[in-house]
């Protein structure tokens, strides 16, 4: 008799129906693909908690030996000559990288919606802070050249090594806050360089170019001297590759009064993130994203991509009175002033007081940094209280709400 | 050989020679172990007396297992009514007899803090050999690894606090691997034992740790 029937007679349960092929999760970036940098108590949970669904390599190391490879990976380290002997559980320590909570609420709802299981891969291989520049393969600018590249290859060779049946699942990168100086038309150019060079190295290795889902970054609490180019070509890079859209992340509430969301936000965007992913896998493009507007005068109606059945919705809770409010829904005009935003199923009817030239949503170019908390919490300069109505219930987070707000987005009347 | 050594007042309902026993705890199957084997023996809060569980071997029909898998140590290891007692102390379990092929433990247990010193053993097989194999918590964290016998580590995550579940570990000798099994049912098997030992003479339960052991069963097998 097996172990596993021992195990299996002696604690009355199955093992889970995992089945042999296994996907690779492949979420780069900054600081919030790092993820949260958790307490013991935290990283213990989260550990646990993906703790069916999710691998990690074992056997690498740090360049400098310092330590046996954590699951947020070398960071500008890099990795040693050590090769990987297997995989192991997925146990975060110190951060909890944003693939590792994408893939847990994958799992989950996987199981909610039916869909076929599959053991995910997770490792992380960007670095924080670093502009989309630092993701491509050309060896400048410095400091880091092609560290991120080369660290994504070394991870992709060795995991393909102890797994050689592993599917990528997806690419995507969460990067953005490093370039808000930028231009929409600078960062798309640049995050298409990027975004290729970690699909070519991808597909190099395993004979699979995967999707891409886009996270849109932009929640800093200060933003008065940025361009917020890389929120509005995160819009375009969605339609470029015809991407899962993750949504927005400027809804979440920060933990440190800068742009880092909490471990509880950073659960929601990625179980949000999930479960775009997880209808697309059953055949359902749920992207929420702004559809051509269409001006009438003083008026102008932007309609988003709700599901059947739903429409917008204002949130019913004013999250932003303690943190300084909130004005005309995040909603805002050039040449002329607002007079009424409302909601008409699925979309945003703005008016102003004359023929206005431009309208924006949650791109508000301020300073709110003075808002935050006694524990520094606070929520970024971008804010806007639409959301898709009829939320679906967290499975990660019992008693909260998958939110989803419409994603930050200007227009220019043509 | 062997034959049903189950101890205590569930070896009723193993009788029946190489059937499968089957043990029903709360209307739910709990526990099955097939026979015969060399030397196996399982304690179970809700048959085994209260009381130090290194004792039982004096107390009536336990007294048969106990004199081939023979408990030793961990005097305050006792069986409460909810299960073993883990306070921190060894219960070491010495074989008696062998030599075996393969070595199978099997824990329900719910710990509920971090282990004591710098590494709690909840199993450990041949501990003052070359090449143990264990499940292991280091000091600090709140979870169990598994160490096998090639020092992989940090690799095997068992079991939170706080929350019950059943882990094991088997060392096949004749096949020279050994294997431990998660609270999911995730097994990791480590071909290892290349400088193994010939034989299994003892197994440590518990070092270092703090919380409940609800059932237990150790089991040995010829090669």
């Amino acid at each position: 008799m097996s172990l596993l029937t021992r195990w299996s007679l002696a604690s009355g349960q199955r093992p889970i129906p995992y089945p042999d092929k296994k996907h690779m999760v492949i979420i780069d970036g900054q600081s919030l693909g790092l993820g949260h940098n958790g307490t013991a108590a935290e990283r213990t949970q989260e550990g646990y908690r993906n703790r069916p669904a999710s691998r990690m390599h074992r056997g690498l190391m740090r360049s400098d030996a310092a330590l046996t490879m954590p699951l947020h990976g070398p960071l500008s380290q890099g990795y040693a000559a050590d090769h990987a002997t297997g995989l192991s559980f997925a146990v975060p320590v110190g951060n909890i990288p944003a693939c590792l909570t994408f893939a847990s609420a994958l799992d989950l709802w996987r199981r909610q919606l039916g869909l076929p299981l599959h053991r995910m891969i997770v490792g992380f291989n960007g670095i924080g802070g670093q502009s989309i520049v630092q993701f491509d393969h050309d060896p400048l600018p410095d400091p880091f050249g092609t560290k991120i590249r080369d660290n994504h290859a070394r991870w992709l060779a060795e995991m393909m090594s102890v797994e050689p049946t592993a599917v990528p699942l997806l690419y995507a990168c969460i990067q953005g806050e490093a370039d808000v100086s930028q231009t929409p038309e600078w960062y798309r150019a640049q995050a298409h360089v990027s975004y290729d060079a970690a699909l070519d190295d991808i597909e190099a290795a395993t004979g699979v170019r995967p999707p891409v889902v886009v996270w849109q970054t932009g929640a800093y609490t200060n933003g008065t001297t940025t361009n917020s180019g890389s929120t509005l070509a995160q819009l375009q890079l969605v339609e470029d590759y015809s991407a899962a859209f993750a949504g927005p992340l400027y809804p979440n509430f920060l933990a440190d009064n800068v742009v880092h969301p909490t471990l509880d936000y950073q659960i929601l965007h990625c179980e949000i993130a999930a479960l775009v992913w997880a209808h697309r896998e059953a055949g359902q493009n749920i992207n929420l994203l702004p559809l051509a507007p269409i001006w009438s005068g003083n008026t102008v109606r932007i309609p988003f991509s709700v599901r059947p059945g739903r429409s917008l919705a204002f949130e019913a809770v004013d999250k932003y009175a303690a943190y300084g409010g909130l004005t005309n829904h995040g909603v805002e005009a050039t040449g002329a002033n607002i007079t009424s935003v409302t909601l008409d199923g699925n979309a945003v009817v703005v008016t102003c007081d004359g023929p206005m030239t431009q309208v924006q949503i949650a791109m508000q170019s301020q300073d709110v940094s003075s808002f935050a908390d006694g524990s520094l919490g606070n929520y970024g300069a971008h804010r806007c209280d639409i959301m898709e109505s009829d939320p679906e219930d967290s499975l990660m987070l019992p008693g909260w709400k998958l939110k989803r707000f419409i994603p930050s987005c200007r227009f220019a009347r043509p | 050989m062997g034959g049903v050594l189950r101890a205590g007042a569930a070896q009723r309902i193993y009788r029946g020679g190489s059937q499968m026993g089957a043990m029903f705890h709360g209307g739910q199957l709990v526990w099955a172990i097939p026979t015969p084997k060399i030397a196996q023996v399982y304690i179970d809060h809700t048959d085994a007396p209260l009381g130090n569980i290194s004792a039982l071997t004096a107390r009536g029909s336990w007294a048969q297992s106990f004199s081939n898998i023979a408990f030793t140590g961990g005097a305050i290891n006792a069986m409460e009514a909810d299960g073993i007692r883990m306070n921190g102390n060894i219960l070491r379990a010495d074989m008696t007899r062998g030599p075996f092929g393969k070595i199978t433990v099997l824990c329900d247990v719910t710990l509920t803090s971090a282990g004591l010193a710098t590494f709690a053993d909840l199993i450990a097989v041949n501990p003052a050999g070359a090449t143990p194999t264990r499940i292991r918590m280091a000091y600090g964290t709140s979870f169990y690894r598994g160490i096998v016998p090639d020092n992989i580590s940090n690799d095997f995550w068992v079991a939170p606090l706080n929350v019950r579940t059943t882990v094991g570990v088997e060392v096949d000798l004749v096949n020279g691997l050994s294997r431990l099994i998660g609270g999911d049912g995730e097994v990791m098997e480590v071909a290892s034992l290349a400088a193994a030992p010939a034989s299994i003479t003892r197994i440590e339960l518990f070092k270092a740790c703090i919380g409940k052991c609800h059932s237990l069963a150790i089991i040995a097998e010829a090669a």
